[in-house]
């Protein structure tokens, strides 16, 4: 079992990559497929008949009791045989109708792994995978049936259809969760065999009805299948009208005989089967299409299936059972049928067509025979079926009272209409005068039609082995007393009384209105709802997010902020958390350090100058440097002041083109209410920080680092072993951002440049291959600066030297990549402002794209390689070597991590540099750099825009 | 263990300045605003990881060393913060550059779903059903015949597009006037100037 669900969703993945290759012929591989697997479990029928229950398990996740595990019952078998025996038929149909310059290769793919999730669907016992196999037919019906996505009314009806059948498949999943919660089992034979009676557990089964409802095209949920019609016909016929839709039913056939004591049970399927059956038999009188009157007497013969079911006795089970198998056979024949003939003439139209019994008389036989098998004439499945159902509302009057009356009527009228639209549909298109002329087609198409007419005829004598392999589901219902055999003679009985009412009824409403060819007139009111309800929800969503997602950026921040102080500060609040115990200070330096820091901060907000708010801002970077020195964290410190350098410099290159002043002075009220935010956010943070070390209940992790970076770290600067061993992940997302942001720098600066190659940088083109010790780099003498250049030529080796020890010592000492690679960082700056863009090509002629990119790999593979001898993931290891003189030479491995850092970081600096530095420069030069307007706190676009 | 409040305060009023800057429309003030809050966080980081101490360094006594953790995240923070720093410059700048200032304009379609909402429409993505429904086919009810008659049926999933219903090109002047979309910013959408 679980052999061929894998076969044929393996098929699914391999039919699709073939279809360029095989053409239309890729059809036979699933077909092929299915029809060998329903061999197999054809020769399971004695088996099943003797109560016996297949079941395969494989465990997926033990731990929440959800198993893939298959069972094959008597109920299951017969879906089992529709799905893989119809399905595969109408594979072998597929083959002939598709045409191959059009098909596109997603169909073969799509059909075959609906089969498979429709296999898995109904033979799992475990309810969630049920579940999934459930939501996978919806999708992949979905996807069918938008198959042509030029079209919008196609669009529209697959997703009328999936909107629909989710929200059935969404309210069975939470009964299944709500059933769960009762009986603390998934399995769906264990649920049935000890049912829950609970309110709950009513409450439960409710819900799942209603997906098992919404998926079978019940009444509220049926318009949702006529729509589905825009699917193309094999489509149509296997998943709208053999197989899919048949999931509901099955649902419900398997959940009777634990449920069907519900006092609501059998009124409610009943009287909704009843609905379903009539609205859907008149609205298909009145169709023009045939597909669609096919589609809408689709609905009516679900209705009639869970009018049957919904009876709830063994009879009835076995009556539904039996028109199950035969609705499947017959409809799929007439839908096949409709294939050929739309093939032939090109139309569908009832108006366009007639006659055709002349011309195609095969398909016609093919035809009459399954219609009349719909509209119950002996000695066909439909009869056998219709006459166990009549009987079956009677069987039991004792312990069904008047709703056996109901249903007998219900299913009378039904038949007698069913009667009149198969004439509608038979007389129309095979008799009265020619239609639309017929062309040439494969007769292999008719093929498929044939086979299940002839099962049409040949399952209708075969009434006893059909009664003993349904008995062991039949006899699990707890109502009614002994189903009778199934036969096509029970002699005269109020069932065939009824049976030939029907028919001069059927045949009498058919000469009155069949022969109509208006307009479809009228909506179903169910439809006009369903669209009156998704405009609704659009329009709330419309109105909601036009209140809400204003656009605009100061606003979304102020929700967030506001949020943040309503919700986590007054939880602070009501906490008690405000009575921590703090001290004042931790040393005098510190108080001094941290007046500098608020009153730069104060005045770097409150400034409207560039230049200075920036300068401002660098006081209070460096100021939170000496912070962090004086709480005991030299390695922040000095990142710290690197970064606050760096980003000076950068700072400065850019703010040559901007103007003096800030663009946009806020009003002065709003400037208040800023102030007052900023306040309460600030404050809040404060407090919430003060009490989390209150609030500790652990101890914390960190306290072990202190051993273990030394153990397994081989490290003594603890803060540097996190970074490149204990917490080396978090450090490669970071260098990731870095990365990305660099990256992004540079884009935003040579945006139109197809490379950012040093290349496009080059002042003159004898420029950096002229290696003299002072060579004024910059054209105009004016901006040169020889006692710069001087200090720079000095410089630069030491603080590379600088840079290299950093790293090289990382590991025991306050440094690592990240400082080392800023002080380089810093040293390429410095050239660039002695010498211009000619010296930073100089330093580094090759694209900082390749320092990020080496830097990152060296990242990575220093965290897999230890996979390679076995170690794990960021393993570190210590090699040492003995030399002579030296001494012992010790190497720990991270310390390639490091390195990939540092040249990150260069990178990094590089791009940032190169960008902000000689690309702002470069913009300048070609006159597409922004013009600052003296006076103004805007300035001139670049060129660029203009051009 | 007892925090420090001068730093507490201190991490405090940066975020309080970083806040007020950050809710202005300029990008520049923005970034501001952001660094100096990343300041004031990354202090109170040291707040709630306990007292001062001694570096984090094996040698030191165990237990008057500085937490070294905190320290780790906040080293991280630090040069991301000089990343995404960097970035914002850069794109600062680039709206100099294309515009002639840097302030953040409200998103258009916000404002066009806005609009949308003030004049009762639907979304623009909203469907509404050209008919009864019951006509959708495959094949929009009628196929196209092959000139010469062929043993291989018609297609009908690919070869016709269906043409764009007429209620779709109908809906959709009704709102986006040309030029409205990319040129002119909403007019009403900058209150807080």
């Amino acid at each position: 079992m679980l052999l061929t669900v894998t076969i044929l969703a393996a098929l699914a993945v391999v039919a699709s990559a073939l279809s360029g290759v095989l053409g239309r012929h890729v059809f036979l591989l699933p077909a092929a497929a299915s029809l060998a697997a329903a061999v197999w479990f054809g020769l399971q029928a004695p088996l099943v008949a003797s109560g016996q229950v297949l079941q395969e398990r494989v465990e997926w996740m033990p731990s929440l009791g959800i198993a893939i595990d298959l069972r094959l019952g008597a109920l299951q078998w017969v879906l089992a045989m529709v799905v893989l025996g119809v399905g595969g038929l109408i594979f072998v149909y597929c083959a002939w109708y598709f045409k191959t310059k059009s098909l596109a290769a997603r169909t073969v793919g799509l059909l075959t792994a609906f089969a498979a999730s429709m296999l898995l669907l109904v033979l799992s016992d475990d309810l969630i995978v049920l579940a999934v196999g459930w939501e996978l037919t919806t999708v992949f019906s979905y996807l069918l049936v938008g198959l042509n996505h030029r079209s919008a009314s196609n669009r529209r009806a697959a997703q009328t259809a999936l909107v629909v059948t989710t929200i059935g498949g969404l309210s069975m999943l939470t009964g299944i969760m709500m059933l769960e919660a009762e009986t603390g089992t998934f399995s769906l034979a264990a649920t049935v065999a000890d049912p829950p009676r609970t309110a709950m557990a009513a409450w439960a089964v409710a819900l799942v009805l209603v997906g098992a409802l919404s998926k079978s095209a019940i009444v509220p949920f049926q318009y949702w299948l006529p729509g589905a019609m825009a699917a193309p016909t094999p489509v149509s016929a296997f998943l709208h009208a053999a197989a899919m839709v048949k999931a509901g039913v099955f649902l419900v056939a398997a959940l009777t005989p634990a449920f069907v004591d519900l006092p609501w049970w059998r009124w409610t399927l009943v009287s909704l089967g009843i609905v379903t059956m009539l609205l859907g038999a008149i609205r298909a009188m009145r169709q023009l299409d045939i597909k669609v009157l096919l589609a809408h007497g689709t609905v009516s013969q679900l209705g009639l299936l869970i009018t049957t079911i919904g009876i709830g006795t063994q009879s009835a089970m076995q009556a539904g059972l039996t028109l199950l198998v035969a609705h499947a056979v017959f409809k799929a024949a007439l839908f096949m049928v409709i294939g050929v003939v739309d093939r032939s003439t090109g139309t569908r139209d009832l108006r366009e067509l007639g006659g055709l019994a002349r011309r195609m008389p095969v398909v016609a036989a093919a035809a009459i025979v399954s219609a009349a098998s719909m509209a119950g004439i002996p000695p066909l499945l439909g009869f056998l079926g219709k006459e166990a159902a009549l009987d079956a509302a009677l069987h039991d009057m004792g312990e069904l009272g008047g709703l056996g009356w109901v249903a007998f009527l219900g299913i009378a009228v039904g038949a007698a209409l069913t009667v009149a639209y198969s004439l509608r549909l038979v007389v129309g298109t095979f008799f009265g005068p020619e239609g639309a002329p017929v062309k040439r087609r494969s007769r292999m198409l008719v093929v498929a039609p044939v086979l299940l007419t002839a099962l049409t005829i040949g399952l209708a004598f075969l009434g006893k082995p059909i009664t003993a392999v349904l008995a062991p589901h039949v006899g699990a219902v707890p109502g009614g007393e002994e189903a009778p055999y199934l036969a096509l003679w029970h002699g005269i009985t109020p069932a065939l009384i009824a049976s030939v009412l029907a028919w001069i009824v059927g045949y009498a409403i058919h000469r009155a209105v069949g022969a109509r060819r208006t307009e479809v007139g009228g909506e179903d009111p169910f439809e006009t709802a369903y669209h009156a309800g998704m405009r609704g929800l659009d329009r709330l969503a419309v109105e909601v997010t036009g209140r809400i997602q204003t656009g605009s950026l100061p606003l979304h921040v102020t929700t967030i902020l506001l949020v943040l102080v309503a919700l986590p500060g007054s939880a602070l609040l009501l906490s008690g958390s405000l009575t921590t115990d703090v001290r004042l200070f931790d040393s005098a330096g510190q108080v001094v350090a941290a007046a500098v820091v608020v009153v730069a901060g104060f005045f770097a907000a409150t400034s409207r100058g560039r230049l200075k708010a920036f300068m401002l801002l660098g006081v209070v970077g460096y100021g939170v440097a000496l912070l962090f020195l004086l709480h005991g964290a030299p390695d922040l410190a000095l990142t710290q002041a690197l970064t606050e350098t760096v980003f000076l410099i950068v700072l400065v290159l850019v703010l040559r083109r901007l103007p003096k002043y800030f663009t946009n002075r806020p009003l002065r009220a709003a400037r208040w209410l800023r102030a007052l935010l900023g306040i309460a956010v600030g404050t809040i943070a404060a407090v919430a920080a003060l009490a989390a070390l209150q609030a500790r209940t652990a101890e914390p992790i960190s306290e072990l680092f202190y051993d273990y970076a030394y153990e397994f770290g081989f490290g003594q600067n603890i803060v540097n072993v996190t970074l490149v061993d204990t917490r080396a992940w978090d450090t490669l997302g970071e260098l990731s951002v870095v990365l990305a942001a660099a990256t992004g720098v540079a884009s935003l600066i040579f945006v139109r440049r197809p490379t950012r190659g040093a290349a496009v940088l080059r002042q003159s083109p004898d420029g950096p291959g002229r290696r003299t010790w002072l060579r004024g780099a910059f054209a105009d003498e004016a901006l040169a600066s020889p006692v710069l250049e001087m200090m720079t030529r000095l410089l630069f080796p030491v603080m590379m030297a600088v840079s290299i020890y950093l790293l090289a010592v990382g590991h025991y000492l306050p440094g690592g990549g990240f400082a080392g690679g800023l002080v380089a960082g810093i040293a390429l700056a410095v050239r660039y402002l002695a010498g211009g863009r000619d010296e930073l090509v100089e330093a580094v002629p090759f694209d900082a794209g390749k320092l990020l990119g080496v830097g990152m790999a060296l990242a990575v593979l220093s965290m897999v390689w230890p996979m390679l001898i076995g170690g794990r993931i960021g393993e570190s290891y210590k090699l040492a070597v003995e030399l002579p003189i030296i001494g012992e030479l010790s190497f720990v491995t991270t310390l390639i991590f490091d390195v990939g850092v540092w040249l990150i970081v260069v990178g990094a600096m590089l791009d940032f540099v190169r960008s902000l530095g000689a690309g702002v420069d470069l913009h300048g030069e070609q006159n597409v750099a922004p013009r600052p307007q003296y006076g103004s706190d805007r300035s001139l676009p670049g060129a660029e825009v203009r051009s | 263990m007892t925090p420090s409040l001068v730093l507490a305060i201190a991490g405090g009023a940066l975020i309080a300045a970083g806040v007020y800057m950050l809710l202005e429309r300029s990008l520049m003030r923005i970034l501001l605003g952001v660094m100096l809050a990343g300041n004031g966080v990354n202090l109170l980081f040291l707040v709630a990881a306990g007292p001062a101490g001694l570096a984090p360094i094996i040698g030191e006594p165990r237990d008057e060393i500085a937490d070294p953790l905190p320290q780790a995240m906040v080293l991280t923070a630090i040069v991301i913060a000089l990343a995404t720093s960097a970035f914002l410059l850069a794109m600062s700048y680039r709206s100099f550059q294309l515009e002639g200032h840097d302030e953040v304009a409200d998103d258009v379609e916000d404002s066009i779903v806005r609009r949308r909402a003030q004049a009762d429409l639907s979304s623009e993505a909203h469907v509404e059903p050209t008919s009864g429904g019951d006509d959708d086919t495959e094949s929009g009810g009628r196929l196209v015949l092959d000139e010469e008659g062929d043993d291989e049926p018609e297609p009908t999933e690919t070869a016709q597009g269906e043409e764009p219903g007429e209620a779709e090109v109908a809906r959709r002047p009704e709102v986006r006037e040309p030029g409205e979309r990319l040129g002119e910013r909403p007019g009403d959408g900058q209150g807080d100037r």
